[in-house]
């Protein structure tokens, strides 16, 4: 249960006015090392796609996630749990 | 799409146009203090049905329109300008952040050329209040205002409340567009009101008829859902007791006969032992935050617990639920209500739910032997409290300070009024009580409203006592002086044995009453304590009782950090 992974979560957010900002602060907030981020544009202007690694325990992952589904300007949230394991897709819109 | 009423094409000032939206907002008061980027807005005030309440710092606004808020349902209102004003909002951001509070700030900003140029009262206010509001905005162009400022108040008020910052650039306020207010507003990653299946009715009602021993959490969400009747009905439906947290407080009339009181690291007594020995925990809208819960683990350990909150992040964060419902609280209740109306307790439950009434009784009980019993003759904390509760109109809101006081008014809340205890309880900030009582006075004129505070706390925003003579709010201040940081002295004397930096200076709070145009009184003894109060109670305008309570007077019961809730100190232990 408090065995850390490394996750990888896919963002899709809205280009709105500190959008970005509110997801990098919701890991620094809580102390997490990100160990990878990549933000690139999406076929639809007016958003963009995050991915975004972190190693954390399954509860943080499920925290984390409850969280951006509270942000305005997060769309969609795809989850990859342990690195490969394609596991879970969640929308949060 | 956004249907639109167009309400005249002509062509308005940002300034303008922010207080034509208020209006459209239906908002009464905005309260707030001027300077240099938003003088246009100031000026737009002469031309408009919104009034404005000048406090004498931007914190206060701030609480104030928190107080206004929490007595209404309504938003609260605050403006401050750029950099020093836009900081001092911060406090009051975060404590609205975490009670849950609908706010709506706006603060002014340099013109948009000047942005990140060090420019004089720069401050990056937005990325300041990032962590600490439900949602922010920097409005970067004038079409932009009007709907910005729509989906700001839609935000504030729905779901989960919440504060809402509107940043506005100097350019954005003086420049000009036709003023065009949205009727309705649509977010796209934003659904406030999820819905619930019709599954977890069944199965709640199923868990209600078969506890033995169930005890209802009644937390902030009960006040901010107005759902005080809903619950009142299920409590008496199931026969079930109701507790509170600190937040919960007005949720469920305090003169119940269901009612244990309010649990947490000092609650009261019956509250927490009712909770430790449920078997199950119906906490509804509260994010059981750890001063509520003690350590984990222990928390209610042989409970079922059904956890019902709008916000999913409120969900087993801290404890993990057996149902967990993420919904309107109004709702569910009226759901769960509906589809048992036709049921009853079986005898066989009820008299189960008696010997479980009877545990309770005996706590309540055991509790009064916790009473602070001093000999000493002085004056202490809790029996001012008690007879302010006692001598006060039914309908009265009680705000408070943060510190012993505010858990000792806690602990003896009596009112069955909801929305009458206006509290700061996730962040604790001291200076809240006072400024908050003006706005919920300035709402509510025709109720009695008093404020329980500490000499420490009180002195924090104490400068507001201009605020209530200028505008008239005859608020009652009651200040517990025991001449002491009272929370901070008696965790120093737990944790440290000896005191460091607690002990404060008080001005005479008469004279400082009178400088301000005010009415002081004293109560330092028992004798005077009725006969003072009934002065300061009747007293037409602002008036200060200055009560001499004993020193060194600890706050029990009370959960050390660490410990379980039913683990509770009813006595110093040396």
């Amino acid at each position: 249960m408090n065995n850390t992974y490394k996750n990888t979560l896919y963002l899709l957010i809205e280009n709105k006015f500190g959008a970005l900002e509110r997801v990098i602060g919701t890991f620094t907030l809580r102390g997490f090392k990100i160990e990878n981020f990549v933000c690139f544009p999406n076929t639809d202007t007016s958003l963009y796609d995050l991915k975004i690694t972190i190693n954390c325990t399954d509860q943080q992952l499920e925290k984390l996630v409850k969280i951006f589904y509270n942000q305005i300007h997060v769309l969609e949230i795809k989850l990859v749990l342990n690195e490969d394991n394609y596991h879970q897709v969640a929308l949060a819109s | 799409m956004h249907q639109q009423i167009e309400v005249e094409k002509k062509l308005y000032t940002g300034a303008e146009i922010l207080l034509k939206s208020l209006e459209q907002e239906k908002v009464e008061y905005v309260f707030g203090i001027p300077g240099g980027v938003i003088l246009p807005i100031y000026d737009a005030f002469h031309n408009s049905t919104v009034k404005h309440i000048l406090t004498k710092h931007e914190q206060a606004a701030v609480h104030a329109a928190e107080g206004y808020a929490k007595s209404t349902g309504k938003v609260g209102v605050a403006l401050a300008t750029s950099g020093p004003g836009a900081t001092n909002t911060v406090t009051g951001i975060t404590d609205a952040y975490y009670d849950s509070v609908p706010i709506v700030v706006f603060t002014g900003n340099v013109a948009s050329s000047a942005l990140g140029n060090d420019a004089f009262q720069e401050s990056d206010i937005a990325s300041i209040t990032r962590s600490c509001t439900k949602h922010n905005y920097m409005v970067r162009d004038i079409k932009e205002l009007a709907s910005t400022i729509k989906e700001a108040f839609y935000i504030a008020s729905s779901g989960r409340p919440g504060p809402v910052l509107v940043d506005l650039p100097k350019d954005v306020v003086v420049s000009s567009y036709e003023f065009i207010y949205p009727e309705t507003t649509e977010l796209r990653g934003y659904s406030p009101n999820p819905e619930f299946n019709c599954e977890v009715i069944y199965k709640c009602t199923e868990e209600f008829l078969l506890a033995q021993k169930p005890v209802i959490l009644c937390g902030g969400g009960i006040v901010s859902s107005n759902s005080n009747h809903e619950l009142t009905l299920l409590s008496e439906k199931f026969d079930m007791p109701v507790a509170s947290t600190l937040m919960g407080l007005g949720g469920f009339p305090a003169k119940h006969r269901n009612f244990v009181g309010f649990s947490g690291m000092h609650g009261n007594y019956a509250a927490n032992l009712a909770i430790s020995n449920a078997d199950l925990l119906v906490v509804l809208g509260s994010r059981l935050s750890d001063r509520q819960t003690g350590i984990v683990k222990e928390y209610c350990p042989k409970a079922k617990i059904i956890h019902v909150d709008i916000d999913q992040t409120s969900l087993n964060k801290n404890i993990c639920a057996d149902i967990d419902i993420q919904c309107d609280i109004k709702e569910f209740l009226k759901s769960i209500l509906e589809n048992s109306a036709s049921l009853n307790l079986p005898d066989s439950k009820k008299e189960e739910r008696q010997h479980w009434w009877k545990r309770i009784f005996q706590y309540k009980n055991e509790a009064e032997n916790y009473k602070s019993n001093d000999n000493s003759g002085n004056l202490t904390s809790g029996e001012v409290i008690e007879k302010v509760y006692e001598m006060a109109q039914e309908n009265a809101i009680f705000t408070t300070e943060v510190g012993q006081h505010q858990m000792w008014a806690a602990q003896l809340f009596n009112s069955n009024c909801p929305r009458s205890f206006l509290t700061s309880g996730g962040l604790g900030t001291m200076g809240f009580g006072f400024p908050a009582a003006l706005g919920a006075q300035l709402a509510n004129p025709d109720r009695q409203v008093i404020v329980f505070a500490g000499d420490g706390s009180i002195q924090m925003n104490i400068q507001e006592l201009a605020t209530a003579f200028t505008y008239n709010l005859p608020v009652k201040i009651i200040i517990l002086n025991n001449g002491y940081l009272g929370m901070v002295r008696q965790w120093q004397d737990f944790m440290f044995e000896r005191y460091s930096h607690s002990k404060i200076f008080s001005p005479d709070y008469e004279t400082l009453a009178k400088a301000y145009n005010a009415k002081g009184f004293v109560i330092d003894n028992r004798e005077n304590l009725e006969s003072t109060l009934k002065d300061v109670l009747s007293y037409k305008g602002v008036a200060i009782a200055d009560c001499r309570v004993i020193e060194e007077e600890n706050v029990y019961p009370w959960v050390p950090v660490g410990n379980a809730n039913r683990e509770m100190l009813t006595e110093a232990r040396r």
